[in-house]
């Protein structure tokens, strides 16, 4: 009986184990990836606790709580995804399968089309050529031409004829949060709770208490058409991509990027050695049992079998990471980022990537802006500070996005 | 005793400190008697209200974070001795298995705060992580003052090894050392700075609402009581004291820590993170060295070579 | 505002829910009612996030641009929470916050005794419905590129607003941070503008005066006796010393209270609970002291010409009230504690364009460092010399048992002219400039606030502090959003 239990824990546990570390290598946010691995060594400290090695498992635990802590507050703050979140947003509203919390799996199918496109009623593009100049706080005041509002001194906008304005935005439209659903306004704007740009919601309904029930899969059908509609890069509802396609697009958003098959294969050839370097050696713990004298035990299997594995697996992870920064950094920084920008293939407009393709090299554009976040505006390739996404170059976009409110995109004291 | 009842027992006592901390909270407040039963009428309100995931959250993880924390405190407790024969489990290890198990309830709270999807709850985990790397080490030191001193990690034999004087008085920097790093494992008021800096709106907790608000609540609290009966056993001589039964001297005396430390850190403004950090690095690490020589040289002197 | 705060817990009426948790949204006058209710009954407990609220009080009058995140803020509220909306001081206009929403409950005073029987009244039907239309912005925030920074961590966009305490309501900061770092600052302002000076424009010499106690609403006094000595001067008439003396006391009563009021709440900002609640009490007390002063209300006997100023002297209590101040004040300078929070932060630059302004934080700037800390000591310095000088007021039988008379006849109008008149008010200088050409009203309205003028210097005095020092920043501004808005 307690042979079973034994091995159905051990089992269990080495599942776990390798699970989590797998689960490490394909999940598609930093902080997932670092509980996966914290994950994957708590089971492991359980197997040291299987072999009578406790002090072992307090330690392995401690450590390596700690460890995968830092790594997960420096990888957050250093490279992408703060909130992390984005991904996992993006995931979830374009249907892509996947379980859920850790979001491991990599597709293996095309995804299911959302239902149907957004109808948005064209903008016009034309800036009203305003007689009337008004601070968008302080409508009383009211100009001949542009300047500073006296009062809190923000730069002044044309005023709109309110006629007007009803005609050029869509009567119905609700602008939402992409954080925060619950955020409804008339128009765009800012969200008041993280300040993100507000994007256009297709579903107005009217309590939003009730929406913040719907969990993830309910709220996704009204989400995801809005979401294809925030970059308005095209009419066409966001075509399926082939799987090959959808694998790469996936493989792109993993923490390891495009070097993960060779990862995975490196990754698998080095446990496997390691498994049948301890394998084939001898286990002290068989003999040492569990008798008063751990001590001796617990150092002679540290020596002699668990530093392998400990070292290796260190070994292990020190190779991903400068792999990835080496096969990373052979590319020169525009073409990384052109090809990072592709791999949404032009077919999947849904990602308003402007149709370049690693070969070509993108026009120098002055003005560089995240698909998703067209607030987002910088002089020179990089990445969204909101979602993690690369820049792409901002010309086409910046003509689409938001020519309503040209006028007064760069108003404010924003300019630096 | 059965795993059953130690279980129970445990749930009880963190049950029991939660509300009693919640009433001293309260008493402190000036709420006048009516502390015995806001708290209840508190927990009584959050149990009753909406327990809402915003939609934009991890959905699982946001669920799930209290459990981590609300974990950590119960193995935790396992290792308390109220008494000489009332501890839960008492492994050769015990003070190093109580401080490993603390990490979880770190992670929780950073769990809570980066699945909440938003930009006050990714502060809060920020906030948190750097928690958890400032206090282990200065913690950790100055635990290792009573276990040289007692020549054991096992809580109970820590306990016995006060038997003539408390550690408290031999070794005040350590306990100086170890109260504020309890603190800052608690999360409690001076270092509260991941759940509720004025400007984080609550932080980690900030999309929280109803049971598991209150879930959290209770993890805070009774991970503070946790610390101060741990302090208790590492520093007052846990259980020991005449006339009165080994636990019920054990209650008061953490009761009574609790009490002190509370009221003590009401004179402390909330700490900015990077003054916490400061204290742990510069301040809490050195002297825990220096505690650690010091107790070497008194344990050397007062007990003598041979442990 | 006097007549709101009473002492005593009031009883609870019968009621299905025992503990009320809630968030207060400001739309700029309810500062210190809001701080007030923080203690007056155990069983309302203050909370940090809308999520965790049982319930909501809106301070009215909210003006329509903060009517959408008010809106979000209800709806992020959980299920069966409820919505009170505190009446504003009378005269004060403000958005329809009942029509956007309509589960909301009125009530006159933001008393524990109202808010209880406000509760026991079945919640209204219907829930949150959309805000009003708005025109739109685009708010665009450029970030610095990554190749400028020393590491390229990842930038992100926090906004302080609208419900952490001191921007709790209409004052919005959106902060560039890096980490807990701030790079970039901006503020968003106009959320309480009212259009104060257009509307007294267009009003009559007497409404006038209930327009200017608005100009500041957390120190009507000082916009009313700017108001009425800007009159009298259009009028030609000296306020006699007696007259001065009264309304110099009751206008250092006022900057007084409100430097408590600010002390109550800056000291609960940095979680020193000890201290904030001594200030609380104070500040509750000094303010329900007012009152007993002046029986009949200032705002009644601050008026053009009239002479009629009565109060009792209270001195026991008002010497008993500025010693405990005096300590309370001694012991906070000596707090080396509550120093880390405010020491060497937000160091106003010596060649600001503010330099003219005066108020307790320009006076900080002048005598000491500039910081948080002198700010402190400033305003703990200001608050025991006007405990002082009401004190002495009330000791000088010319000013309290002045002589009755009656205005005369057309004390309400303003003779052609113009007229210009600056009150020391609690944040600083308040100046009134009015022009007449005899009319029934005046013709134009200036007036120079000192909220506005320290407003457009907090983004240099946030950029690099960290994120917790920002909120204490903008707290020892001390800025009335509504003021500064207009």
């Amino acid at each position: 009986m307690n042979a079973i239990l034994g091995w159905g824990l051990f089992l269990a546990l080495g599942g776990v184990t390798v699970w989590m570390a797998g689960g490490m290598l394909i999940t598609m946010s930093m902080y997932r990836a670092g509980l996966a691995l914290m994950a994957s060594f708590v089971a492991l400290a359980g197997l040291f606790v299987l072999l009578d090695a406790d002090l072992l498992a307090a330690i392995q635990v401690m450590m390596n709580i700690g460890g995968m802590m830092v790594m997960m507050l420096f990888m957050v703050m250093l490279m992408i995804d703060p909130g992390g979140e984005m991904m996992w947003d993006m995931k979830r509203k374009m249907h892509l399968p996947g379980p859920g919390a850790l979001s491991m799996s990599m597709p293996r199918h095309a995804p299911r089309l959302p239902v149907s496109a957004p109808t948005q009623p064209a903008k016009a593009l034309t800036t009203p050529v305003a007689a009337v100049w008004t601070c968008p706080m302080h409508p009383e005041i009211r100009r001949d031409g542009p300047g500073q509002c006296p009062i809190c001194s923000m730069d002044l906008v044309p005023a709109e004829d309110p006629a007007a304005a009803a005609a050029t935005t869509p009567a119905a439209a609700v602008w939402t949060c992409p954080m925060h659903p619950e955020i409804r306004r008339d128009g765009p704007g800012q969200c008041p709770i993280c300040g993100m740009d507000l994007v256009p919601a297709e579903d107005t309904a009217p309590s939003p208490a009730a929406d913040m029930h719907m969990g993830h899969t309910e709220g996704a059908a009204a989400n995801g058409a809005a979401h294809a509609a925030a970059p308005p890069a095209g009419d066409a509802p966001m075509t399926a991509l082939n799987p090959q396609q959808h694998y790469e697009m996936m493989a792109g958003m993993a923490m390891s990027t495009a070097q993960l098959p060779w990862a995975g294969v490196v990754g698998a050839g080095s446990a496997l050695a390691l498994i049948g370097l301890i394998l084939t050696t001898r286990w002290p713990v068989v003999t040492a049992g569990p008798t008063g004298d751990t001590t001796a035990a617990v150092g002679n299997l540290l020596l002699s079998r668990y530093m392998i594995a400990f070292e290796g697996a260190a070994f292990l992870i020190l190779a991903g990471i400068a792999g990835a920064v080496v096969f990373a950094t052979r590319l020169p920084r525009d073409q990384s980022v052109a090809a990072a920008a592709t791999i949404p293939a032009p077919a999947a407009s849904g990602f308003a990537a402007p149709p370049t393709d690693g070969a070509t090299a993108p026009q120098p554009a002055p003005v560089w802006t995240c698909p998703m976040h067209p607030a987002i505006r910088q002089d020179g390739p990089g990445q969204c500070p909101i979602c993690g996404m690369d820049l792409v170059p901002a010309e086409a976009a910046a003509a689409d996005t938001a020519p309503a409110h040209a006028g007064h995109t760069m108003g404010g004291r924003g300019g630096h | 005793m059965s795993g059953i009842s130690t279980a129970l027992l445990v749930l009880g006592a963190l049950l029991g400190a939660g509300y009693g901390i919640a009433v001293g909270e309260a008493a402190l407040r000036g709420a006048g008697p009516a502390a015995v039963w806001l708290p209840l009428a508190r927990a009584w309100s959050l149990l009753r209200q909406e327990d809402l995931v915003p939609r934009g959250a991890d959905f699982r993880l946001f669920r799930s974070a209290p459990l981590p924390a609300l974990v950590a405190v119960a193995l935790g407790a396992l290792v308390i001795p109220l008494g000489p024969d009332w501890i839960g489990f008492d492994p050769p290890i015990g003070v190093f298995y109580f401080i490993v198990v603390l990490g979880p309830f770190a992670v929780g709270m950073m769990n809570a705060g980066w699945s909440q999807n938003s930009k006050v709850g990714l502060f809060g985990t920020f906030r948190a992580a750097a928690h958890l790397i400032s206090y282990e080490v200065p913690l950790g030191f100055a635990i290792i003052g009573p276990v040289m001193a007692a020549g054991s990690l096992s809580t109970t034999r820590i306990v016995a090894a006060q038997a003539g004087l408390w550690y408290a008085v031999w070794q005040p920097l350590g306990l100086a050392i170890y109260l504020p790093a309890a603190l800052m494992v608690s999360f409690h008021h001076p270092f509260d700075i991941p759940q509720s800096g004025a400007e984080l709106a609550g932080g980690v907790f900030s999309e929280y609402s109803g049971v598991r608000l209150l879930l959290w609540r209770v993890a805070l609290d009774a991970m503070f009581v946790l610390l101060m009966a741990m302090g208790v056993v590492l520093f007052f001589g846990g259980g020991q004291g005449p006339l009165l039964p080994a636990p019920l001297w054990f209650l008061l005396k953490t009761a009574g820590l609790s009490a002190a430390v509370s009221i003590g850190t009401r004179f402390w403004p909330r700490l900015r993170q990077d003054q916490m950090l400061t204290l742990a690095w510069k301040v809490l690490l050195p002297a825990s060295l220096l505690n650690v020589a010091l107790v070497g040289i008194l344990t050397l002197i007062l007990i003598g070579g041979s442990p | 505002m006097t007549g709101k705060i009473s002492l005593a817990p009031a009883r609870p009426a019968r009621t299905g829910t025992i503990v009320q948790r809630y968030v207060v949204v400001d739309g700029g006058v309810g500062a210190h009612d809001g701080a007030a209710l923080a203690g007056l009954d155990p069983r309302l407990v203050p909370v940090d996030s809308p999520r965790h609220a049982t319930l909501m009080l809106v301070f009215a009058p909210i003006q329509e641009p903060l009517l959408p995140a008010l809106v979000a803020l209800a709806a992020a509220l959980p299920a069966a929470a409820r919505v009170l909306i505190v009446a504003g001081p009378p005269g004060a206009a403000g958005a329809d916050v009942a029509a956007v929403l309509p589960g909301a409950y009125p009530i006159a005073a933001a008393t524990p005794a109202a808010i209880w029987i406000a509760l026991d009244q079945p919640p209204a039907a219907g829930g949150v419905a959309a805000p009003a239309a708005r025109q739109p912005t685009v708010e665009t925030i450029r970030l610095p590129g990554r190749g400028e920074r020393e590491i390229a961590t990842e930038l992100a966009v926090f906004s302080l607003g609208p419900i952490q305490p001191f921007t709790a309501g209409p004052l919005r900061l959106l902060l560039t941070c890096d980490g807990e770092q701030v790079l970039e600052a901006r503020v968003e302002a106009g959320y309480a503008a009212r259009g104060i000076a257009t509307a007294m424009r267009g009003a009559t010499w007497r409404a006038g005066a209930d327009w200017a106690r608005l100009l500041d609403p957390l120190a009507p006094l000082a916009g009313q006796l700017a108001y009425v000595q800007a009159l009298e001067q259009l009028q030609g008439w000296g306020a006699p010393e007696p007259v001065a003396a009264a309304r110099s006391a009751v206008l250092a009563w006022e900057r007084g209270t409100n430097g408590l009021w600010w002390l109550a709440r800056f000291v609960g900002l940095v979680a020193l609970a000890r201290p904030a609640e001594t200030a609380r009490r104070l500040a509750v007390t000094l303010t329900a002291l007012g009152s007993a002063l002046w029986p009949q209300p200032p705002t009644a006997w601050i008026a053009p010409q009239v002479t009629v100023v009565a109060a009792p002297a209270l001195l026991p209590q008002l010497d008993g009230l500025r010693r405990e101040v005096a300590a309370l004040g001694r012991q906070l300078q000596a707090d080396r504690l509550l120093g880390l929070r405010t020491r060497g932060i937000g160091q106003l630059p010596t060649d600001h364009p503010a330099a003219g302004v005066g108020g307790p934080v320009a006076q900080a700037n002048h005598a000491a460092t500039g910081d948080v800390q002198s700010r402190l000591d400033a305003r703990l310095i200001a608050v025991t010399r006007d405990l002082a000088t009401v004190e002495q007021a009330m000791a000088d039988p010319s000013s309290s048992g002045g002589s009755g008379g009656v205005p005369r006849d057309g004390h309400w109008t303003g003779p052609a002219g113009a007229a210009r008149s600056t009150v020391a008010g609690p944040r600083g200088p308040l100046t009134l400039t009015l022009r007449s050409a005899g009319g029934t009203g005046p013709t134009a309205v200036t007036w120079e606030r000192p909220s506005a003028a320290w407003l457009p210097l907090l983004p240099a005095l946030l950029v690099g502090r960290r994120l917790a020092d920002a909120e204490v920043i903008v707290a020892s501004l001390d800025l009335a959003m509504a003021e500064a808005d207009g």
